[in-house]
């Protein structure tokens, strides 16, 4: 294969970069510059190494442009680099005397500036003298050299008095004037916001350099409640910071308008020409219906809806002749989409279903409506949502308070089956963890996190059933489960513990009726279907993070127990968070926890919410190093 | 050849001479690529006739570094010998995890040095290509400018307020969409 001529490369990218230049990109300009310079350098490295000693006939001028960009981009110090080195190679070229010169003088170093002149002026004319007309000296630029020699002379004169009296220490200490633009960049890129806009106060250069920056508004933190008038701010600078951007980009923003201002807000941030990755808006008048209209206007807003990635909308859902399946369906580059339903319209017309979308990258998807939302207008919409979108990739699944269908979900877990990794139910109308994994006993997906949120079932659920016998496939590599309000038994429990060998990091278990603690030794009820702590820590000696919240007869009786496990058991070494709010406990049995003989127990963080602790006890818990953090409200 | 063999001599702009290992001066990746071109890796054999190979292999190879001074050279070798048996990814886009990471508490430590050596050592592991330390150094400027007010930035780095009063109230205006500023 024939390489490129490399001399031909260079001229390519100096008349490349020249365009950039005169199109006023500067830095792009600066990098062509470089590569072109980095090269000749690397030719001539290799043809030193063969005895020839000459450098690119082209360096001379990649040398001077690229100065050039590093004076447009107020890099001076990197100015001086080059022309000094201009100097240094082409001693008869009169643009490195011209430009070391002019930095000095704006570095406001006269002295210098007129020091470099003096000598290119004697340089060149001894340059005359010996080779005569062969010398070819540009005529205009000589002339230059000696005028602003002149001028110089003069204000030096006139300065010498007021020099003295200016105290300005010599070095230069600025690191944003010292630096290098893109290493100003990548250390701001660094900053928050706050620490960002607080360094646009420092000094004028500062400021022009900061805002050249469009890096820093890619993450940005809006006001909460943020009025039209703060927006309108927040819009021009960041118009400021990217223009000369091509694509003005925002990674990750968060907008929660004033409710006043809410709809002109909505209005300016989806009409602004730009992409957005992530987007959390927070909305409470402007309902799903205004959206969808201002979708179908604007060419602008279909733009920031196919470039979001990450996609959180609180809004109330009203039905409207395209429906939020219009607006999902110009969303088809999510990865994450998180729904908060705020209020539903009564009228419970079912959505159209024009709007079919084949969510093929999506992974994440959260709905939650209110509790109070749970009608049949939540019903309509959520058998619009999941039957009519396909969804075929999912692993993560999140759905809160809503009326769906279990026959829906049964449906759409046999979509994305393999690609499966979390769920969380919560507060499902007729969706039990029995139910669930029946449902999903066989099927390929294998759970790393379960979260149950029943509502109204009643019988106790043991697992008995034979479907149950292999030991749960799908929860094998589970490692965080949460049970709240289930009707789950102890051996329940302790089935669905085993299925993961022992691999449990996050367990939290919430008011589950049917999961009883013994209360005190004189408890007489059959011990077989109370709380066995030596089994259950037997079974998950990886925990990392337990929760017994709302536990029915958990006291500090039950603590005691644990304690006197956690001994012998000498595990789960790994324990570090711990909850035990909302039960009858007091510090006695929480002090016992940590000062049982030979007890290794220390925590990152306890939680004891509710529980009837004194607030010294709670202080000793941190004092005497059992725990870093306590959480202690009073009412849970 | 030894492994250890110091056959890089790094020549620094002010013309001291630095002897180092291969690994040594290949934590800088413009030198990498400069001794790919100059020093075929071991074991690849030279098609030349020369009388005798072997003194050619021992000569050290010269790397002239135009834009760094000795005592700057000096703590840059320092790094690069520290970490001289630890691979980094060279991997391009800057990951943001590694953004936020704190400062290595060795780099932390090396970097406690004055301002003029710290960007001088910042513009040297620019122009080097040691992507690490130019990293590390970026962080600890980064830490001078965090949570502190636009007097304490001034004070730090020795800059000149040169904003009018009026000025100054308009940023602070046009600042007001922002959270907690």
């Amino acid at each position: 294969m024939n390489n490129p001529k490399p001399k031909d490369l260079i001229s390519q990218l100096s008349a490349q970069g020249l365009r950039e230049f005169q199109n006023g990109h500067y830095t792009k300009a600066l990098k062509i510059f470089s590569k072109a310079i980095t090269s000749i350098l690397d030719q001539h490295r290799a043809s030193k190494a063969q005895g020839k000693g000459k450098y690119h006939s082209g360096y001379s001028s990649l040398l001077d442009y690229r100065a050039a960009c590093y004076e447009k981009l107020n890099k001076l110090s990197y100015v001086l680099i080059d022309s000094e080195r201009l100097i240094e190679l082409y001693p008869y070229n009169c643009k490195g005397y011209l430009r070391t010169a002019k930095i000095h003088k704006l570095m406001n170093e006269p002295k210098k500036s007129y020091n470099v002149l003096t000598s290119g002026l004697e340089k060149l004319r001894s340059g005359k003298k010996k080779y005569g007309s062969k010398l070819p000296i540009n005529d205009t630029l000589y002339s230059k050299m000696k005028a602003d020699r002149q001028s110089l002379m003069k204000s030096l004169q006139i300065s010498k008095t007021a020099v003295t009296h200016k105290n300005v220490p010599t070095s230069n200490t600025d690191p944003v004037q010292r630096l290098p633009l893109e290493i100003v960049m990548s250390f701001f890129a660094m900053l928050d916001q706050k620490s960002i806009l607080r360094s646009l106060l420092v000094s004028k250069l500062w400021y022009r350099t900061i805002t050249s920056l469009p890096q820093i508004s890619e993450q940005l933190s809006l006001k909460n409640s943020i009025s039209l008038k703060e927006f309108d701010l927040f819009l021009s600078f960041f118009k400021k910071v990217n223009s000369g951007r091509k694509t003005k980009l925002i990674r990750n923003v968060s907008l929660r308008p004033k409710p006043a201002d809410e709809p002109s807000i909505v209005k300016r941030f989806f009409t602004q020409d730009m992409t957005v990755q992530k987007l959390t808006l927070l909305l409470r008048n402007v309902s799903s219906a205004n959206m969808d209209k201002l979708l179908a206007r604007d060419t602008n807003t279909r733009k920031i809806y196919r470039s979001m990635i990450d996609l959180s909308l609180q809004i109330s859902i009203v039905n409207s002749r395209r429906g939020i399946n219009y607006i999902l369906n110009h969303c088809n580059s999510l990865q994450r989409l998180t729904l908060l339903v705020y209020g539903i319209a009564n009228n419970s017309a079912v959505e159209p279903l024009d709007f079919q979308t084949t969510f093929t990258s999506l992974k994440s998807l959260s709905i939650y409506f209110r509790p109070t939302d749970l009608g049949s207008s939540n019903a309509s919409f959520m058998s619009s949502m999941l039957q009519y979108n396909s969804f075929e990739n999912l692993s993560e699944l999140s759905l809160s308070n809503c009326n769906v269908n279990p026959d829906i979900l049964a449906s759409l877990f046999e979509k994305s089956d393999e690609s499966l990794k979390a769920l969380k139910l919560d507060g499902i109308p007729n969706v039990t963890l029995e139910w669930l994994l029946a449902v999903l006993q066989n099927r390929k997906c294998r759970l790393s996190s379960l979260e149950v949120k029943e509502t109204g079932t009643t019988a106790p659920q043991h697992f008995r059933s034979a479907q149950y016998d292999q030991a749960f496939p799908l929860l094998s590599e589970l490692r965080a489960l949460i049970l709240n309000n289930t009707t789950i038994s102890f051996e329940g429990l302790m089935k669905l513990i085993r299925a993961t060998k022992g691999n449990l990091v996050h367990l939290q278990l919430i008011a589950n009726l049917f999961l009883v603690f013994k209360k005190s030794v004189f408890d007489s009820r059959q011990s077989g279907g109370l709380f066995d702590f030596a089994e259950f820590i037997q079974s998950c000696p990886q925990l990392r993070n337990l929760g017994f919240i709302q536990c029915p007869n958990l006291t500090d009786y039950s603590l005691k127990i644990l304690s006197k496990e956690l001994v012998a058991q000498a595990r789960p070494q790994q324990l570090s968070y711990l909850d035990i709010s909302s039960n009858a406990i007091t510090g006695v049995g929480i002090l016992e926890l940590f000062q049982a003989p030979k007890c290794w127990l220390r925590l990152m963080k306890l939680k004891i919410n509710g529980c009837n602790v004194h607030p010294e006890t709670v202080k000793l818990l941190t004092q005497k190093g059992y725990c870093n953090e306590v959480e202690y409200r009073v009412s849970a | 050849m030894p492994a250890t063999e110091k056959n890089i001599i790094i020549i620094t702009s002010d013309g001291e001479r630095f002897p180092v290992e291969r690994k040594v001066a290949e934590k800088s990746i413009l030198i990498k690529n400069m001794l790919k071109n100059l020093l075929p890796a071991e074991g690849e054999e030279d098609d030349d006739d020369d009388e005798d190979p072997d003194s050619d292999a021992d000569e050290p190879i010269e790397v002239p570094t135009q834009n760094v001074r000795s005592a700057v050279m000096k703590n840059i070798l320092e790094w690069c010998e520290h970490y001289k048996e630890i691979q980094f990814p060279d991997d391009e886009q800057d990951d943001e995890s590694k953004k936020s990471a704190p400062i290595d508490p060795w780099d932390k430590n090396f970097l406690n040095v004055d301002q003029e050596m710290l960007y001088e050592i910042i513009l040297a592991a620019n122009y080097l290509n040691i992507k690490p330390l130019l990293n590390a150094s970026c962080k600890v400027v980064a830490e001078m400018i965090r949570s502190k007010s636009p007097e304490e930035i001034r004070k730090t780095f020795n800059i000149v307020n040169d904003f009018t009063p009026e000025e100054e109230a308009a940023i602070k205006r046009e600042n007001e969409w922002a959270e907690d500023r």
